[in-house]
């Protein structure tokens, strides 16, 4: 599978393109910016991450991990009676229910980031491009003589095709 | 894209100023000096620090309230300031953070230099182990150990998933092969798809928004630590709001001690404008108020109770006793002088907001110095009343990890982009 990559000078060329580009129905584009461009992501369409509901599920989780490690530890394997006070107090464990849903959250949300992107990966055929501007990037099959017309009436300054 | 700003942000770091070697090897024998004390220290028992009973807490616990409130500034301005989306943050976010980092780095290490047997520091930790004793959960102490664990994993968390587009301008740009490949693999082959970025800002949107509980429940766990116990002085409702903005205060006032000169130094004066500077003072002065008003509330409801011991130690052994001098250097340090920030000449002064960061570092040290050595050494039984002097051990540990975090800072400023290049970029086109 081969990809063209399209490069343009700035944000607003390359959101106009990605419009043009699906307006003409085509569905697999995506685009490099140095920098992040709410503009370029607008155009390429709505992607709404699911990372935020599995952190919200990892902080459910942190809670209830760090509720029965304190009940397990300290009412039934280990239970000492500290002048009659309650084995297992709920008010005493908030802090620590609190934290461990928070790292549980962190941790899931940080790690999700890293899966989803599929990184690390030192190797990338992208590489062969200089990733220092504004690509246009569509599927090879997709490309025909109308496309790249098409690509170079939004201000295409070069185009380039990346096989992986 | 030739941007000149990522040039200048790039060269800061391939380019060292001379200045940078020097400080390294200064801060680096500091550090040696700092594991030297705690060698002795551990070799030769806890008795070397000038601590005794009752005043069992002293130096070590009042470093590591300080060091913990140094790094809440950090967490404030990447998280809070992210979701508040206040621009201004996009310049020093990165610089707070690492201040987070070195800085709960240092406090880690007191807790557990001042446990008895330090080497038997794991044992806090629930690990199923052989002798079939689980740690007590009921105790603040475990409170603290998971609080700080985990304020200090976030905090690395969020610190570096900010920092990998930069490291991959920093292998697009370097120049070496060695630094290439070093660059190379930090950035773990970040492309900078579009789909990338858009996921990359929801997740440090909810990293930002788990961090802003996570900061004000980290000080406000360790004022538990004081607020549980009864000592006079100590059992009070206030604590954990009161700790929370005193910690914000002395942090903020940490980014400016850390952040003026490296303006200066790196001829930053164009990103870090005086727009910020006057952004930074007007929090030091807000905090400044809190801490302030909770001074005011401690004596107030004092005054108000009829606790005979609570009255010796709030209206006596601080304002008068043994403690005045910490107490009114600290009123003079955190009440007074902050209030020169009404002006806005001071705030944009990076001179005048320097100096006053310095006063405000001590004043800050001193108020935890004195919540802790005045209650303990004056508490319910005056026939145990004992005064406190620190050892040298004590002074030289403090000293040690100031140079401890000045080198961990400076390692921080010689190889990672310490200005977020990407963010400002994408500021600039908004």
């Amino acid at each position: 599978m081969s990809q063209t990559f399209a490069r343009f000078a700035d944000p607003p060329a390359l959101a106009s393109a990605i419009r043009a580009l699906r307006d003409r129905g085509l569905e697999r584009i995506d685009a490099v910016t140095p920098f992040a461009s709410e503009e370029v992501e607008r155009a390429l369409g709505p992607r709404p991450s699911r990372i935020p509901w599995l952190a919200g599920a990892a902080a459910a989780a942190g809670v209830v991990i760090a509720f029965e490690i304190i009940d397990w530890t300290n009412a039934r394997d280990y239970a000492l009676d500290v002048g009659g006070r309650p084995l297992h107090s709920v008010f005493a464990d908030v802090p620590i229910m609190f934290e461990t849903s928070i790292l549980a959250a962190g941790l899931c949300a940080f790690f999700a980031f890293f899966v989803a992107s599929r990184l690390p990966r030192l190797h990338h055929p992208w590489f062969e491009v200089d990733l220092d501007a504004f690509w246009l990037v569509v599927d090879a099959r997709d490309v025909g003589p109308e496309v790249d017309a098409l690509l170079r009436e939004h201000g295409a300054l070069e185009t380039r095709e990346v096989s992986s | 894209v030739n941007d000149p700003l990522e040039t200048q942000l790039t060269a800061i770091v391939f380019r060292p100023p001379k200045w940078l070697d020097v400080a390294l090897v200064i801060t680096f024998l500091a550090t040696l000096m700092l594991f030297g004390l705690v060698s002795y220290a551990f070799a030769t028992g806890i008795g070397v620090f000038g601590n005794n009973v009752p005043v069992a807490w002293a130096f070590p616990i009042t470093n590591f309230v300080w060091w913990i409130g140094i790094g809440h500034a950090g967490t404030f301005i990447s998280a809070f300031l992210l979701l508040l989306n206040q621009k201004w943050r996009a310049s020093i976010n990165r610089f707070a953070e690492a201040m987070t980092i070195f800085a709960l780095m240092q406090a880690g290490l007191f807790p557990v230099l001042h446990l008895g047997r330090p080497w038997y520091a794991y044992w806090l930790v629930p690990y199923p182990s052989t002798m079939r004793v689980w740690p007590q959960f009921r105790s603040s102490l475990t409170w603290d150990v998971v609080a700080i664990t985990t304020y200090f994993t976030i905090s690395v968390l969020f610190w570096f998933l900010g920092l990998v587009p930069d490291l991959a301008v920093m292998r697009d740009r370097a120049t070496t092969r060695r630094a290439r490949i070093a660059y190379g693999i930090a950035a773990l082959g970040w492309r900078g798809s579009a789909e990338t970025w858009a996921r990359h800002r929801s997740v440090y949107v909810v990293l930002g928004g788990i961090a802003t509980p996570l900061v004000i429940s980290v000080h406000s766990i360790v004022s538990m630590d004081f607020a549980i116990g009864i000592v006079p002085g100590w059992h009070s409702e206030i604590f954990p709001p009161f700790f929370v903005a005193g910690a914000i205060f002395s942090g903020f006032a940490m980014v400016l001690t850390l952040l003026l000169p490296v303006r200066r130094l790196y001829r930053l004066e164009n990103v870090v404008t005086k727009y910020h500077l006057d952004m930074l003072g007007r929090m030091v002065l807000m905090t400044s108020l809190i801490v302030a008003f909770s001074y005011a509330s401690e004596l107030w409801n004092t005054a108000r109770g009829h606790d005979v011991f609570e009255v010796h130690q709030n209206f006596y052994t601080r304002l008068r006793g043994p403690y005045a001098w910490a107490f009114w250097t600290t009123i003079v340090c955190n009440v007074c002088l902050p209030q020169s920030l009404w002006w806005k000449r001071a705030r944009t002064s990076a001179t005048f907001l320097f100096v006053l960061s310095l006063f405000i570092q001590v004043g800050m040290w001193l108020e935890r110095f004195l919540i802790i050595t005045g209650s303990l050494s004056q508490d319910f039984l005056p026939s145990s009343w004992h005064d406190y002097a620190p050892s040298f051990v004590d002074v030289l540990i403090l000293a040690g990890t100031l140079g401890f975090f000045g080198f961990a800072f400076l390692v921080f400023l010689r190889f990672v982009p310490f200005i977020p290049i990407r963010e400002l970029q994408a500021e600039a086109r908004r």
